[in-house]
């Protein structure tokens, strides 16, 4: 290399440095976020993404919203509670004045397009949430009435908070979708399909359209609209000054937003992202930082940490379809055996809690007081005897009995050989677990009870293998013994455990993977679904754990807290809710600080 | 064999060599374990809602009927839409592909004339003090595990010393500035593309150096080379002209497929360096079962590595006239 183009590089490494430096500051006013990966789409109906969803919280509103205090569902774009009418099985309210952010008035028609749009093209992720309405009326701009086919209880939590799409800026890409689909039904008619099924099949082709359409910028009935997305670098979110709630009192808080803009920066790796917000680059990490950071930010004094229970939870999972996980003693004796406390403690560093029901504890209205807890009032080695007569009151036996030891997890004579109540030897079972890489806990996890087990006496075998890999042997061959897995972003209704555990959900593709099958359950848990008054329900949904937790098909493990960072020098008033501090509050909420 | 004749039967080969590229792509990535629908899927989704998502992706049919679909949407130059992205592969590809060229090209050229040029000075000043000084740097930076070295760099560099951005191609600052001229743009990127480039550049530059050095010093001792300088050619036209050319032939095959591969960027300096290029989304598109999206961009190196296999042959037969085909 010459001196020549050695100067030139110095020259142009120089003046780049200096264009950098003139132009930091242009942007004070502006909130700069990071998040570790960019959107894929903004189009609201093919963003399937984390990241999407975060950047789109801001453009389109739901009906409902959670409140940041009593963490309740308070009217949003909604301008008062709902009301249900139980003889015409239909749900009512009123719609705040708003404008969207080309300056059109939001009514009633584009709630009851947007639901007829999801409706209509069986929009996957948001019609699970509208298949049980039967027609949604808007008999005047500010008023809209959905009348159910039958009574679900989803209806306030999952379908009231669905969003709210623009009929202007959408109604004609829905008219090719509508083309489409006749024609694709015609198509299947010829080929001598009828009715539903060729319904049904008709709807790939306007679906790929309506979730392919590009969206470059989303309209906004939201705190800010889409000013730039630099793809691969940044996007820039600007204030909405038409944002309906700005300057109100809505559930008693006053609503910003007060930061002229939001900037996501995209960081593909935490180590350089905990450097940028050390660095003073980002004001706040939308991401949950692992528990290695927590000493090295804590020592910043312009860095808060917070944090708050992940919306999910880890558990462990039996295939009931096999012995001996068919057999409730050996569940039980497995339950006796899983130190929670000490997963919690040696493998979560305690960022995060124990669980003992299949519902997150911080939804307080729905998540069991009582469960049952298998370890409570017994040291290690009380629990290893318990296990032990559980299993030979069952009828199963050993070739060498263990015996458990002063420590958790430690035997003083490891068991070997277990029998099954007939005499057979347990066969070799294995226990999946996501790979290292993808969830560090759940693996170790895993090798954990893969230890206690085997010192036990149970055969097992722990095998760490892709994520993917493990979804296909777990939900759809139905290939497995027993696995760790995670649910995550649950959300607040309980339905879920209908879908988890209902009889119905046992087929392949299906949910209830463990082959659970229980007629009481299915019964309590159909009941629930349909139940509109909410303590009812509550009562339903308790049994229902209870009935869980005394069936043991999922052990529940621990829920991982979700740890974020942001910096105190630049903005204050973040506010913390189930699930993190990313929400949309804390974006109505923040103000830069006074200096 | 004459050149032109060479080149139809080289294309030939090619043209097989990618037809077997292209089934072989499709069949392992049906192939590999998984499902690519698990990681779009969310938990409440209903199991008809699946069925939807699969039918809209094409994968309800059966393997056969995707493949010809496959090798249909080929020929009519149609690579699918991302399964993630929504979007289609192509304009995926080029919009990460500019990305990738812009980092990794520029510092693959870079650090092989780098290379060249210090491994042939190295030869010629064999034992002495630069050549022994050099070539062990070479060797050691060559041996660095590069994450370890990026995020070294970027804690001197970019959070201590605060001369470079810590990550990303441009500074938001900058862009959303509406003084912001062209030039303080260009320059913008040209700093973020400081500590990349120096990253690859340092771990890369020792391979080329020590194989031209010692493919130099194989040459310097050759017959034609005390010819040349019985004949009382200088040092410096013996160096560069008579002994340089041959001694790059090596380095030209591999040069040639470093820039073929160079389009494929690197995961690894993507991923630190949060580059929008294309080794990341390869990485991405795989781990998540985008098979449209993987496909396009495995082919996309094949075509390139094909194509440069079949150019560095044809620069080979200009280096060295000895060569015909």
């Amino acid at each position: 290399m010459n001196s020549g183009f050695a100067f030139f590089l110095a020259l142009l490494l120089g003046l780049s440095m200096g264009a950098a430096g003139s132009a930091s500051g242009a942007a004070g006013g502006l909130l700069k976020v990071g998040l570790m990966e960019e959107p894929k789409t903004l189009n609201v109906f093919g963003a399937k993404d984390i990241w999407a969803a975060k950047v789109l919280l801001f453009s389109y509103q739901r009906l409902y919203y959670r409140d940041p205090e009593g963490h309740e569902l308070v009217p949003w774009l909604a301008s008062e509670k709902a009301t249900w009418d139980p003889q015409a099985r239909s749900v009512t309210f009123r719609l705040r004045e708003a404008q969207w952010d080309d300056g059109t008035a939001f009514t009633s028609e584009d709630v009851v397009f947007t639901a007829e749009l999801i409706r209509r093209f069986r929009i996957p992720a948001y019609w699970n949430n509208w298949n049980f309405v039967e027609r949604v009326e808007a008999p005047d701009p500010r008023t809209v009435r959905l009348v159910l086919k039958k009574p679900m209880a989803i209806l306030w939590e999952r379908t009231l908070t669905s969003i709210v799409v623009q009929k202007k800026r959408w109604k004609s890409l829905s008219e090719k979708a509508e083309q489409l689909l006749q024609e694709g039904i015609r198509a299947q008619e010829a080929s001598g399909k009828s009715g539903e099924e060729a319904y049904r099949l008709a709807l790939a082709k306007p679906l790929e359209l309506l979730s392919t359409h590009p969206v470059s910028n989303p309209e906004s009935l939201g705190p800010f609209k889409l000013q730039q997305w630099q793809k691969g670098a940044f996007i820039h979110l600007s204030r909405n000054d038409r944002f309906f709630a700005k300057g109100r009192e809505i559930s008693g808080q006053h609503v910003g937003p007060f930061v002229d803009g939001i900037i996501f920066k995209i960081y593909s790796n935490t180590d350089t992202a905990v450097l940028a917000l050390k660095k003073g680059d980002i004001d706040f990490l939308w991401w949950g930082i692992e528990s290695g950071y927590l000493e090295d930010l804590k020592g910043n004094p312009n860095i808060r940490m917070f944090s708050a229970l992940k919306g999910g939870y880890r558990y462990m999972g039996f295939n009931l379809r096999k012995p001996p996980m068919s057999d409730l003693p050996f569940r039980h004796a497995v339950a006796m055996l899983v130190d929670k406390d000490f997963v919690v403690q040696r493998i979560l560093h305690d960022q995060g809690c124990r669980l003992d029901t299949l519902i997150q504890p911080d939804n307080v209205q729905y998540c069991l007081r009582n469960p049952p807890v298998y370890d409570r009032g017994k040291d290690w080695k009380e629990r290893v005897e318990k296990a032990k007569s559980l299993l030979k009151q069952a009828g199963y036996s050993w070739e060498v009995e263990p015996v458990g030891g002063d420590f958790s997890g430690q035997f003083s004579v490891k068991g070997e050989g277990l029998k099954l109540p007939n005499g057979q030897p347990v066969g070799q079972l294995t226990l999946l677990t996501p790979p290292a890489d993808y969830d560090a806990q759940r693996a170790q996890t895993g090798n954990l009870i893969q230890q206690w087990m085997r010192d036990f006496g149970v055969p097992v075998q722990w095998r760490p293998m892709a994520f993917a890999a493990l979804t296909k042997k777990v939900e759809s061959d139905r290939d497995f013994d027993m696995f760790v897995s995670g649910w995550g972003a649950l959300g607040q209704d309980p339905d879920y455990l209908r879908s988890f555990f209902h009889s119905k959900g046992d087929v392949p593709g299906g949910k209830n993977s463990c082959g659970y099958k229980n007629p009481e359950f299915d019964r309590l848990a159909d009941l629930q679904a349909e139940t509109m008054d909410l303590e009812k329900r509550r009562q339903l949904v308790m049994q229902l754990q209870e009935i869980l937790m005394r069936d043991l098909p999922y052990i529940p493990l621990y829920v991982p807290m979700n740890l974020e960072a942001v910096r105190t020098d630049k903005f204050s008033g973040w506010v913390e809710m189930p699930g993190g501090i990313g929400n949309l509050w804390t974006f109505l909420k923040i103000r830069p600080v006074k200096k | 064999m004459n050149l032109r004749k060479f080149l139809i039967v080289r294309t030939w080969q090619i043209l097989i060599t990618f037809f077997i590229v292209l089934t072989l792509l499709f069949v392992l990535f049906r192939m590999a374990p998984g499902d690519p629908l698990s990681t779009i899927a969310d938990p409440l989704m209903t199991q008809e809602e699946v069925e939807i998502l699969k039918a809209q992706f094409g994968l309800d049919q059966p393997l056969h009927k995707q493949y010809l679909l496959y090798l249909w949407n080929f020929i009519r130059g149609e690579f699918g839409t991302s399964f993630y992205y929504r979007q289609p592969v192509v304009q995926i590809l080029a919009d990460r592909l500019p990305k990738t060229v812009l980092l990794f090209t520029t510092v693959t050229i870079l650090y092989a004339l780098a290379g060249i040029s210090l491994g042939k000075m190295l030869a010629w000043k064999r034992g002495s003090l630069l050549d022994t000084g050099m070539s062990f740097l070479g060797l050691l930076t060559h041996t660095f595990f590069l994450p370890w070295l990026a995020l070294l760099l970027i804690w001197v560099f970019g959070y201590q010393l605060g001369w470079f951005p810590l990550n990303g191609i441009v500074s938001p600052e900058v862009w959303l500035d509406p003084d912001s001229g062209l030039l303080l743009k260009v320059l913008d990127v040209l700093h973020h593309m400081a500590l990349p480039m120096a990253v690859l550049f340092l771990t890369h530059f020792g391979g080329y150096t020590l194989v031209m050095r010692s493919t130099m010093l194989e040459t310097l001792r050759e017959d034609y080379i005390l010819t040349a300088r019985a004949k009382g050619l200088p040092e410096r036209i013996i160096r560069n002209r008579h002994a340089a050319p041959n001694a790059s032939l090596p380095v030209v095959t591999s040069l040639g497929l470093s820039l073929a591969f160079s389009i494929n960027g690197g995961a690894l300096t993507e991923t630190i360096f949060s580059w929008p290029g294309l080794g990341r989304e390869l990485v991405s598109s795989v781990a998540q079962g985008d098979y449209p999206l993987a496909q396009a961009a495995f082919l996309l190196i094949a075509a390139f590595v094909l194509l440069s296999n079949l150019l560095v042959d044809i620069i080979y037969a200009y280096l060295d006239p000895r060569i015909r085909y």
